[in-house]
């Protein structure tokens, strides 16, 4: 459906994009992900013929974007970062001139307007002048007009973004039933979207492609299987005389975790099969609690971090696996630079979502609470295995 | 370009702007009527009531052009326009097509001021309309002038001081033009000077020395050509060049009923070539 080659496009003399190639298959949903300024847009907006290019070639559906406008235009349904309304033009008004200006022949115009407006489920605002419609109804009539014709291919910037968390897990939903005949591309900064929505996932930075794949394939490529994140509950120096004796492990940190008594550990393995069995055994022979135990697996989230910002994520990494000595401890306590920064890094990204939308806060609280739970629930079910093995070991040693 | 224009339509008559327009309009010459063929009897409705309101170009101008390009440009609506199957001519000719029927509107009203005195005397129709159509042919000029600014912009203010700036010139220029000096080798500086600007415009286009050089060459061999060849072109060359710009001096052999083909002619390209830079203007910013 889309095919291009080594994109370059330069504004004046800073460089936006940087070579990119981009393969999208017909009926896929592909996210684009990158940080502000990575080139998302500037990609859409030479994708649907708003920007032109340096070098490089752009076709869609077999059309040349530059060559034979016209009908690679006709293909596409685009939503732009900021809706293009006509804020003094009710819906109905609005949705009428896109249906005009797209071509579509005059008998079947008013069908068409009225399935748009029915798939984003704005029949109750229609007659309502535009501009004195809400945030998250601007939003969808803006995406009214990208549907509007059945184009087969949408490309959507940012689509959820000024909507409630009701709306966005709805559009979300409908976006999804929509790929069964349509091609969609999306951008979006929230990665728990692109994971929920996409097939495929396409990560830009700085006007580079640096990863495209499944949102699983990246999560698994980027993680590492030989390292073990424990959670123990017991005496520190059991637990590391524990570990220290084991060859299964070639090296470990340890470090108090919230809870009182409760030590997270990270540590290495020496083989590269899993040791997880093995490792629950001697744990449980010496009674001691495996309150978690997990191989470290990165979300999409930590891809992102990784591809896009290597020297923060490891910053971020260093202060969460601290090796706490006593003596370092203690300095710690006085002046922590990395906490220090890792607090900003929070600060900056919290003020940056508030001031984008809150709804987005909302949403993503919503789902990391989702996320706690089912955590919990596992936390739960190993707590309770862990507590019928102890019995069985009391009931075969009495 | 039928959709854009019908949009067009509806939205001046939904705003205030057109309101203004025509209130402003009646009300001109309705006083200038007054004055000239009610109270003195005037039946050249064309020479004296019609001159005497070109001025007031000056505000229709930046009114009614001011926020065709500049407030799709603010609103974002050009992504949508030019994401769509249309045309850039589409787009300017439907904007272009909109602002001349409101002055056709205009025209209408104003012959039947015209036509309101041929009831109590003898008038001269061919005079009244071939003042008619310059008065159109004039307004459809500058409002291409004003249609290219808005594309410049995307502040309606901007485009509009901006419009009344290049309006308020246009009216300005015959008076310029006397006061020209007449000496060959004044037209020569003002040529070179034209010559420098014109290369240095071509090298901030396309950022290469060669284009711009290249440019001036071709410009001062035109120069040099003509001073050997023809060296009559240079007396009186600036003002010459200065009532040659000037759309109100055109415009006065209508009021005074000439039809000279010459001078449609003249509008007609000069509407053209304002256009064109329109849609050049847009494309441009594709490529920035």
């Amino acid at each position: 459906m889309i095919q291009v080659e080594n994109l370059v496009k330069n504004y004046g003399n800073h460089k936006a994009l940087k070579g990119i190639n981009l393969h999208v298959e017909k009926g896929s949903i592909v996210g684009l992900l990158g940080a502000n300024g990575a080139g998302k847009s500037t990609t859409m907006n030479i994708l649907t013929g708003y920007l032109s290019y340096n070098e490089g070639s752009v076709k869609i559906g077999g059309y040349d974007i530059l060559k034979d406008p016209v009908k690679a235009k006709q293909q596409i349904g685009y939503l732009p970062e900021i809706p293009p309304l006509y804020m003094d033009m009710t819906v109905d008004e609005y949705l009428e001139f896109v249906a005009q200006i797209k071509g579509l022949k005059k008998d079947t115009r008013k069908q068409s307007v009225n399935d748009a407006i029915k798939a984003t489920k704005i029949e109750d605002v229609r007659g309502r002048l535009i501009k004195n419609l809400s945030k998250g109804y601007k939003q969808r009539v803006g995406l009214a007009q990208a549907i509007l014709g059945n184009p087969p291919l949408l490309i959507l910037d940012e689509p959820t973004v000024g909507l409630d968390p009701n709306q966005i897990i709805e559009i979300r939903e409908w976006i999804k039933s929509l790929s069964q005949n349509h091609t969609i591309i999306l951008s979006s900064h929230i990665l728990s979207e692109v994971n929920a929505i996409c097939d495929y996932v396409i990560i830009i930075d700085q006007g580079r492609v640096v990863a495209q794949d499944t949102p699983e394939n990246l999560a698994q490529h980027f993680s590492d299987q030989s390292v073990l994140k424990l959670q123990i509950k017991g005496e520190k120096d059991v637990i590391e005389e524990t570990l220290n004796e084991t060859d299964l492990i070639k090296d470990f940190t340890i470090k108090q975790s919230k809870e009182e008594g409760i030590y997270d550990i990270t540590a290495n393995a020496s083989t590269t099969k899993d040791i997880r069995d093995d490792l629950f055994f001697i744990f449980a022979s010496k009674k001691l609690p495996v309150v978690k135990m997990e191989h470290e697996s990165l979300s999409l989230e930590e891809v992102f971090l990784k591809l896009t910002n290597e020297e923060l994520l490891e910053e971020i990494k260093t202060d969460k696996n601290e090796i706490v000595d006593q003596d370092k401890k203690e300095k710690f306590k006085i002046k922590n630079p990395f906490k220090k920064r890792d607090k900003n890094i929070k600060d900056t990204q919290n003020n940056e979502s508030e001031a984008e939308d809150n709804s987005k806060n909302i949403a993503a609280d919503l789902e990391g609470q989702g996320e706690k739970l089912s955590q919990n629930k596992e936390k739960n079910q190993k707590e309770n295995t862990l507590e019928e093995e102890e019995k069985k070991n009391e009931e075969e040693q009495s | 370009m039928i959709a854009i224009y019908k949009k067009e339509m509806k939205s001046y008559f939904t705003s205030m702007m057109v309101y203004i327009f025509f209130a402003l309009f009646i009300a001109a010459i309705g006083i200038y009527f007054t004055y000239y063929c009610l109270a003195y009897g005037v039946t050249d409705f064309s020479g004296y009531v019609l001159n005497s309101i070109t001025i007031l170009y000056l505000i229709i101008v930046p009114i009614l052009t001011m926020r065709l390009m500049a407030e799709e440009k603010k609103q974002k609506t050009d992504q949508l326009l030019l994401t769509s199957p249309l045309r850039v001519t589409d787009i300017i000719f439907g904007k272009y097509f909109a602002v001349l029927t409101l002055l056709l509107i205009a025209m209408v009203i104003a012959a039947g001021y015209g036509l309101f005195i041929g009831i109590f005397g003898k008038i001269s129709i061919p005079n009244l309309m071939t003042g008619i159509l310059g008065y159109f042919l004039l307004g459809a000029a500058l409002m291409a002038i004003g249609l290219f600014i808005s594309t410049l912009s995307e502040n309606q203010v901007t485009a509009a001081v901006l419009s009344f700036g290049v309006v308020l010139a246009m009216f300005l220029l015959p008076n310029v033009a006397s006061m020209a000096p007449g000496r060959a080798r004044y037209t020569i500086i003002i040529a070179i000077i034209a010559t420098a600007l014109i290369s240095y415009f071509f090298f901030e286009e396309t950022k290469s020395i060669k284009t711009a050089v290249l440019a001036a060459a071709i410009l001062v061999a035109i120069i040099v050509a003509v001073w050997f060849l023809k060296p009559t072109v240079y007396d009186d060359g600036v003002a010459n060049l200065i009532s040659w710009l000037s759309v109100l001096e055109r415009s006065n052999h209508f009021f005074s009923g000439i039809l000279n083909v010459s001078s449609i002619l003249y509008f007609i390209s000069f509407i053209a070539v304002f256009l064109l830079l329109s849609m050049q203007s847009i494309q441009k910013r594709r490529w920035k």
